[in-house]
């Protein structure tokens, strides 16, 4: 698989690009899927410079996630920033605003575009309606099985696809839609996977198995999807522990292990 | 103002006098494509509720569940489309000459949010004339464009608040299902969200009729259809 690292310092994409093909960031004056979390952004624009230059010096590839939706009166602002950060070298942005689509389409084409699993991708014909944006990828939601995305997969063939690495990010909810990341607006609100009651008894919002989300990734890999992403979340030590996971499954899936073997050789310890 | 009533197949009966005060029949889910009608089931919906207008409520899709909402709309018993899937909404707009009418539900709002008030969606509902949308909050409202040629129609008593694909009384993703999973709301406790919901694989919180015309009959948006989801 190729690995897109989310990374969070010029620390980590130096120590990343050894490992990924590219490497994709934040910064809080474009606000994207974390923003409520400074410790996931870049400090300042002296720190994208740097982690630029140590991409570029192991031919990676760096994108902005600039993966909200921005209201109209925002818009001279966020393609500012934007600019400021792509005249640093940043390679494409993580987008589902279709202005930002529409704008690095058709005014200002030249960054590499790639659509956020957030815009909620589910089926072919929602692929062609973004596919007009000239996109290299799609980043394939969490919530649709590689069953039911094979469909796209044949049918649009333009774009390349990308899945998360499902065990370390998997949304209970569909992504994209769900505000409960947003309503604290703390760096840690947990909100969905915090305890709540139904019935007098303690519940939680459910998601797949870990097991499953492993599969997932098999079952994607098996229909061609060939780029996967570590997110962002976590500090350095946790996230090199993530990239030992996917080196591991990367290599089971290269070579061609049963279902079962593949989530023996998964569930190794890290 | 018209007044839509969302049938669920598989909650209480609605009211007779709310049935009886429905303009338009809302048959479908917006959160679960395992409750798209069939083409059937519509028929049935036609024939026990004479004179009434129906109206396809559809959900985020996969490519199935987009098979499934045109079948569905084959036999053109619907004159209306609740859409919440942007690629259902490409290539129902596609359809030249007669097609029922096209409404942005509140899921799609809620996705494209400002987005929808962006120069290139503005021109694509010009060329597609599609002019409606629905909304159940002052949030979600403050996305749509503003102005005269837009139409605003608005939930209660339940708000949206988000979905799960993978379903909690299914144990998984639950494509086939057609379990009757859907009936009443059951408060859900939480020490994030105030008066939060759970019914199917949706969460919602939970907004009054008074409330909600109370707090939009003063904006700027034409509000021309009040649905309840009771």
């Amino acid at each position: 698989m190729k690995i897109v690292a989310g990374v969070v310092s010029p620390r980590e994409a130096e120590y990343f690009s050894e490992f990924a093909e590219e490497l994709y960031f934040g910064v809080p004056q474009v606000e994207n899927h974390r923003k409520w979390y400074a410790n996931q952004q870049f400090a300042s624009t002296a720190e994208v410079k740097t982690a630029v230059r140590a991409a570029h010096a192991m031919g990676r590839r760096i994108l902005l996630a600039a993966n909200e939706i921005y209201r109209p009166a925002a818009y001279a602002g966020v393609l500012a920033s934007i600019r400021r950060l792509l005249d640093l070298g940043v390679d494409g942005l993580i987008v589902r605003d279709l202005f930002l689509l529409d704008h690095f389409t058709s005014r200002e084409p030249g960054p590499k575009l790639v659509l956020s699993s957030t815009a909620g991708c589910f089926n072919a014909e929602a692929a062609r309606f973004y596919a007009r944006f000239r996109l290299a990828r799609i980043v394939v939601p969490q919530h649709v099985l590689p069953a039911e995305f094979s469909p796209v997969l044949r049918q649009v063939r333009g774009p390349a696809y990308e899945i998360f690495y499902f065990p370390d990010c998997f949304c209970p909810n569909v992504d994209g839609v769900c505000p409960l990341h947003d309503i604290n607006k703390t760096e840690s609100p947990r909100n969905c996977t915090a305890p709540h009651a139904l019935a007098g008894r303690s519940w939680r919002m459910p998601k797949p198995p870990w097991a499953a989300r492993l599969e997932m990734i098999r079952d994607y890999y098996r229909l061609g999807v060939r780029h996967i992403k570590m997110p962002r979340d976590g500090t350095f030590e946790e996230k090199r522990s993530v990239l030992r996971s996917v080196l591991r499954i990367s290599e089971a899936l290269r070579a061609g292990v049963s279902r079962k073997e593949f989530l023996r050789r998964a569930s190794e310890e890290a | 103002m018209e007044f839509a009533l969302v049938l669920n197949p598989a909650g209480p009966e609605p009211e007779k006098a709310a049935l009886a005060k429905a303009d338009l029949l809302y048959i479908g889910d917006e959160f679960c494509e395992a409750r798209l009608p069939t083409a059937a089931r519509l028929r049935q919906a036609a024939r026990r509720h004479p004179g009434k207008r129906l109206a396809l409520l559809t959900p985020l899709l996969t490519q199935a569940g987009l098979g499934a909402a045109e079948a569905a709309l084959s036999e053109r018993l619907c004159e209306e489309v609740i859409v919440n899937d942007i690629g259902l909404l490409r290539r129902l707009a596609a359809v030249s000459g007669r097609r029922p009418r096209l409404t942005l539900g509140r899921v799609l709002v809620q996705s494209l949010q400002h987005s929808l008030r962006s120069p290139f969606f503005l021109a694509f509902l010009k060329r597609t004339a599609v002019n409606a949308f629905e909304a159940d909050s002052a949030e979600s409202c403050g996305y749509l464009p503003p102005g005269p040629d837009y139409r605003c129609h608005l939930y209660a008593p339940y708000i949206y608040l988000a979905h799960s694909r993978y379903c909690r009384l299914a144990g998984g993703f639950c494509s086939e299902c057609r379990a009757a999973c859907a009936g009443r709301a059951q408060p859900l406790e939480s020490a994030v969200v105030k008066r939060m919901f759970v019914r199917g694989n949706s969460y919602l919180r939970v907004c009054p009729e008074e409330t909600a015309r109370a707090s939009l009959a003063a904006g700027p948006r034409r509000v021309t259809r009040l649905v309840v989801n009771a």
